[in-house]
């Protein structure tokens, strides 16, 4: 069967951009989702870490706040949210309308500085975001006869 | 659908719909339990202290690479309780396919129908026609002898062509035919 070739040009840029933010910041580790709580990428430490979880319960913990903005008049959902632990916090990010940007960092940084380079990080990724859209529906490239065959066939050797 | 180029993953939304303790959280726990922790995250619940669905369950599934792609299907259920209204439309966000997993018991009958109409008004809230949506239909709780017909559970809630499936979630009845039928139904609409 044929490979599918990944276009390489905005993944190129995502990736430069996330290593960035994870040196600049410290942090721990770094995800970039879709607002339907879909990971696209990730970089740090994820060890001991569900990042599929991880990036949907961040994707409906922006869209619960985003009702509790319009509960009370905002006339725009909260740009960012953050989230204090005794040992580990997050700091999530809307990236437009459609991404968001997770940081989990701990006492080897400050929130001040995972502020200023997440702000400098959404800026890029919201250039590259539009250039990723269009790939993202891509789908119907791939999914033909022989995929659907296929993945019916692994459906059932998984629930043999 | 979303194809994640980087890391060589096509994703999947399923949702599981369908009105409050119907059976959707044990259709999850039964996938969780017959799955290969090697092919499966962690089945997550976000649940009020009465055990309740609170938000949403979440887990997620993948099979071994299809021509260089790796299919990854992220199953949700919704809480049923009408009170939760904003978080079912923002779990619906980005769906590719819903499982509505119905409760056979004559006295739910009207429960389902209203949890349909609901479906349908919240995907219409996200731009989307439930009558070209892929759906599959469960009728859950076939065990019990308090079940109604399953010709009236489909007069009430199934459309022409819909997929339908008997179970009894509990004891693991008709739920993997269910979740394999969702996932073929979307990827057949692609
Ligand atoms: N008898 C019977 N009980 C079921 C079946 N499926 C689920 N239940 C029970 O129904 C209750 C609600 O199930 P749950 O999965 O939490 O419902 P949810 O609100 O849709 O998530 C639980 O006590 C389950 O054990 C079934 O097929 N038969
Ligand atoms: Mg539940």
């Amino acid at each position: 069967m044929e490979t599918l070739i990944p276009p390489r040009e905005p993944f190129i840029k995502i990736e430069n951009c996330l290593d960035r933010l994870l040196n600049r910041s410290r942090a721990l580790c770094v995800l970039l989702a879709d607002i339907s709580g879909q990971l696209i990428s990730e970089k740090g430490n994820n060890e001991g870490l569900d990042t599929s979880a991880l990036a949907a319960l961040t994707a409906s913990n922006m869209a619960a706040t985003a009702e509790i903005a319009r509960q009370l008049d905002e006339p725009a959902p909260f740009s960012y949210l953050f989230h204090e632990g005794q040992r580990r916090h997050i700091y999530i990010s809307a990236i437009g309308a459609s991404f968001l940007l997770a940081i989990i960092f701990d006492e080897m940084t400050q929130i001040g500085l995972v502020r200023i380079f997440a702000r400098l990080a959404v800026n890029e990724l919201l250039e590259v975001a539009s250039e990723l859209e269009p790939w993202l529906e891509k789908a119907s490239a791939v999914v033909d006869r022989e995929f659907r065959g296929a993945l019916a066939q692994g459906l059932d050797e998984a629930f043999a | 659908m979303f194809i994640n180029w980087k890391m060589r993953e096509i994703n999947l939304k399923i949702v599981y719909y369908g009105p409050s303790l119907s059976g959707k959280t044990t259709n999850l726990q039964c996938i969780h339990s017959r799955t290969n922790p090697r092919q499966r995250g962690e089945l997550i619940c976000l649940k009020t202290r009465g055990d309740r669905t609170l938000y949403f369950d979440f887990m997620q599934l993948e099979l071994g690479r299809i021509r260089g792609l790796k299919p990854k299907f992220n199953l949700y259920t919704v809480p049923g309780q009408p009170c939760y209204v904003a978080s079912r439309r923002l779990v619906l966000q980005g769906a590719d396919g819903v499982v509505y997993v119905a409760d056979s018991q004559l006295n739910r009958l009207k429960a389902n129908m209203d949890t349909m109409r609901s479906l349908e008004e919240n995907l219409r809230a996200l731009g989307v026609s439930l009558h070209d949506f892929p759906l599959v239909l469960q009728y859950n709780k076939r065990d019990l002898p308090t079940r109604a017909p399953v010709a009236l559970l489909q007069m009430q809630l199934a459309r022409d062509g819909v997929p339908q499936f008997q179970s009894v979630a509990t004891e693991g009845v008709g739920v993997i035919e269910t979740l394999k039928a969702a996932i073929n139904l979307v990827v057949s609409r692609i």
